[in-house]
């Protein structure tokens, strides 16, 4: 740990001497500890990737309850890392905000809109003494007319910025430095469902971490809709991402 | 009290009293949609209604259609005020939009649809504040044909037939008659959507605020599928 509290840890509605939130901070390490999840903008959609722990071999995956994919309006998907139950909460919040906008309004909300409105509640709780931040880094994105696909992420601090690619939780850097060398504008959905699960399979530190299930989900121009991925393109797209891993352990013997 | 009270009852004439909640509650509809016919056929059910809607002896709107199509299982339609069915549909097609973003297979269902419909008019009646519709929910639940009523007052059942406002003098018999002589396993959907057609026929020569425009829905195996047409 590089820092001690030192007491100003205590609250959120302290700062430390050196201008430090700590309670923000801490949230922060929640998240770097969980799976590894990324989302990337292609020319006709997005497409998200969720390295899924399995906690128990016991679980039953056709059940399906448990995913760090959500759809927050038919047209916006969030992908989350962190505390499982705080994202849950933040889901629930993002989900009412954008129905009671579509009934206020009349047009499903904008995702700007959203993201900002979700940014605030979250930072809203890094206020005060009594409640703690979010856990949560999540990570909306949609496909709109006139603007195309965009992706926005929400940190635990309140903070919200729009990507072209992001990634989130344990193996962010690696993950950052992959995105970082694709042509993201040229790809389409297709292609990027592959580099999104090779991306995954290839940060997923075998020794250290529990086995995984991959998740994806897209939201293309096509639809409009935020959809889990078809059964054939998932198996497609995680069959490329294993080969990825093997020829990668291959070529490092 | 003059017969205006009829027409603006107030809360306290209904309470006797004052009441903070509501100061006037509906009396009256005010722009509304005709009869809705709707039966069984072996495979599924099929409703149809027309697509006028009239503000009092007047023709207002020509092109109003007055179903909700919930998803490829479900439909509703109903007469009867058009701003309260206005209402319900937006509540309904949110409802079911939330259901979906969960993305747990778990879908409405015309079983489901008018349970929850006939909760929420039987509220607004007890409530002396109707929301002044009477539905017809049909479709498929577990795989057989479903048709339910559901009442302004709250009442609910659920029959092989169906109709709202003249059309339950005028088509409950003929349809009643057509499927106790075949029986509902052997009615074919273009038998149905003929019998349904000439209930449409006869309201619209017989009542006065229905139109010779309809709409007919089928929902069957198939999926749900709609059609507007002309009667001669």
């Amino acid at each position: 740990m590089s820092s001690i509290g030192q007491g100003y840890d205590l609250s959120a509605s302290q700062f430390s001497p050196d201008g430090k939130v700590f309670q923000v901070e801490y949230a922060q390490k929640a998240v770097e500890n969980s799976g590894t999840i990324l989302a990337l903008r292609g020319s006709d959609g997005v497409v998200f990737a969720v390295e899924k722990f399995v906690q128990s071999k016991l679980h039953r995956q056709e059940a399906n309850s448990v995913t760090r994919l959500f759809s927050i309006d038919e047209h916006i998907g969030a992908a989350v890392a962190g505390i499982l139950t705080d994202s849950l909460a933040l889901v629930e919040y993002a989900r009412d905000d954008a129905a009671e906008y579509r009934e206020d309004h009349g047009i499903p909300v904008p995702l700007r809109v959203l993201a900002n409105r979700v940014a605030d509640y979250a930072h809203a709780h890094t206020l005060y003494s009594a409640i703690r931040p979010f856990g949560v880094n999540m990570i909306l994105a949609s496909v709109e007319a006139g603007i195309g696909p965009q992706i926005f992420m929400i940190e635990p601090s309140g903070v919200v910025y729009g990507y072209r690619g992001v990634a989130a939780g344990k193996a962010k850097q690696t993950a950052h430095t992959e995105i970082e060398k694709l042509k993201l504008g040229d790809m389409t959905c297709d292609d990027l469902i592959k580099e999104a699960s090779r991306i995954i399979y290839v940060c997923h530190d075998e020794t250290k971490d529990k086995p995984f299930e991959l998740e994806m989900s897209w939201v293309r121009a096509e639809e409009q809709k935020h959809l889990r991925l078809p059964d054939n393109k998932l198996k497609e797209a995680d069959a490329h991402g294993k080969q990825a891993l093997e020829e990668q352990d291959s070529d490092s013997d | 009290r003059s017969s205006q009270a009829d027409y603006h009852r107030t809360a306290s004439d209904v309470h006797g009293g004052t009441t903070n909640m509501i100061d006037e509650m509906s009396a009256r509809p005010i722009a509304t949609g005709s009869s809705v016919v709707g039966m069984h056929f072996k495979n599924g059910v099929v409703m149809a209604s027309d697509c006028r809607i009239s503000y009092g002896s007047l023709s207002r709107y020509r092109d109003f259609t007055r179903f909700i199509k919930v998803n490829s299982d479900t439909v509703c339609v109903c007469n009867g005020d058009s701003a309260d069915f206005q209402l319900l549909e937006r509540t309904i097609l949110e409802q079911v939009r939330s259901d979906e973003i969960e993305n747990d297979g778990i879908q409405y269902s015309p079983i489901k649809l008018h349970n929850w419909l006939t909760c929420v008019l039987y509220n607004r009646r007890t409530r002396i504040d109707p929301l002044w519709n009477n539905f017809l929910v049909g479709g498929l639940q577990d795989g057989k044909p479903y048709l339910g009523m559901s009442t302004m007052l709250g009442q609910s059942w659920t029959a092989p037939y169906g109709a709202t406002g003249f059309g339950k003098h005028m088509s409950i018999g003929k349809m009643r008659d057509f499927i106790e002589k075949h029986g509902v396993e052997n009615i074919t959907e273009e038998m149905a959507v003929k019998i349904i057609t000439e209930c449409m026929q006869q309201l619209y020569y017989r009542s006065t605020d229905a139109a010779n425009e309809i709409e007919i829905y089928v929902v069957s195996g198939d999926g749900c599928k709609s059609e507007k047409t002309t009667l001669p």
